[in-house]
């Protein structure tokens, strides 16, 4: 039922996902060069959250991005009702 | 054990890795930043080599007052790479003392002090915003940090 290509598949769509996550997030990068070494570590911290946030959205969304469509109804009768 | 089992622990304890790392990462920074001025060189704390400056919000303004009792409405001045310790409270309603581009935010509460540690290495001026909601004029409490040295 899941074969290798849905595998690729799967993880080609999540990796674009994150990309794009991180794309818009400036890949993690603080908004303001830090000014002190408290800053440093807030920011140091926002990079961390930011990104692992993208890391577990992206599996998430690119999951349910790619099951919607695999199992989408169609001819064959999957995913119609009873 | 089957694939699906395998994938299924793989996403539980996979999250939880993942949480518990960002806890412990949030765990160590919030110490790190609420008891800097008492590790940074052990001495800051006990022999007080810092500067003590109140804070106190109000609608809508920022009053801040040196150790010499000198109080100046909006506008904060420190020097470079000098150890400051804010107290903050508030004389009405909720407020919250934000620098942006420090990342540094701090409730006012009436009735309570807070204790923020400031030390900034780059000389320049800083807006300081309030970021709780506080009242019709809430957008005009706006004050600056200067950074001198």
């Amino acid at each position: 039922m899941f074969s290798k290509k849905d595998y690729l598949l799967l993880t080609a769509v999540c990796t674009l996902i994150l990309l794009a996550w991180l794309y818009v997030v400036d890949f993690g990068r603080p908004p303001f060069e830090p000014a002190s070494y408290i800053s440093q570590v807030i920011f140091d911290a926002y990079t961390v959250v930011v990104v692992a946030a993208g890391v577990v959205a992206s599996i998430f969304i690119g999951a349910m991005v790619y099951f919607t469509v695999k199992f989408r109804a169609g001819d064959h009768g999957e995913g119609e009702g009873p | 054990m089957e694939r699906g089992k395998v994938l299924e622990y793989l996403t539980i304890f996979g999250a939880a890795a993942i949480l518990g790392f960002l806890a412990y990462i949030t765990a160590v920074g919030l110490y790190v930043v609420d008891n800097y001025g008492k590790t940074v060189g052990k001495a800051a704390f006990g022999t007080g080599e810092y500067e003590v400056i109140k804070v106190y919000a109000r609608q809508f303004s920022w009053v801040f007052e040196y150790p010499n009792g000198t109080k100046v409405f909006n506008e904060l001045v420190i020097e470079r790479g000098k150890l400051y310790k804010l107290e903050i409270t508030s004389l009405d309603v909720v407020h919250s003392f934000y620098i942006r581009e420090l990342g540094i935010k701090y409730d006012a509460v009436p009735g309570f002090w807070y204790t923020m540690w400031l030390q900034v290495d780059k000389p320049g001026v800083y807006n300081i915003f309030c970021a709780e909601y506080c009242g019709a004029k809430h957008y005009l409490m706006l004050a600056k940090l200067i950074v001198v040295g």
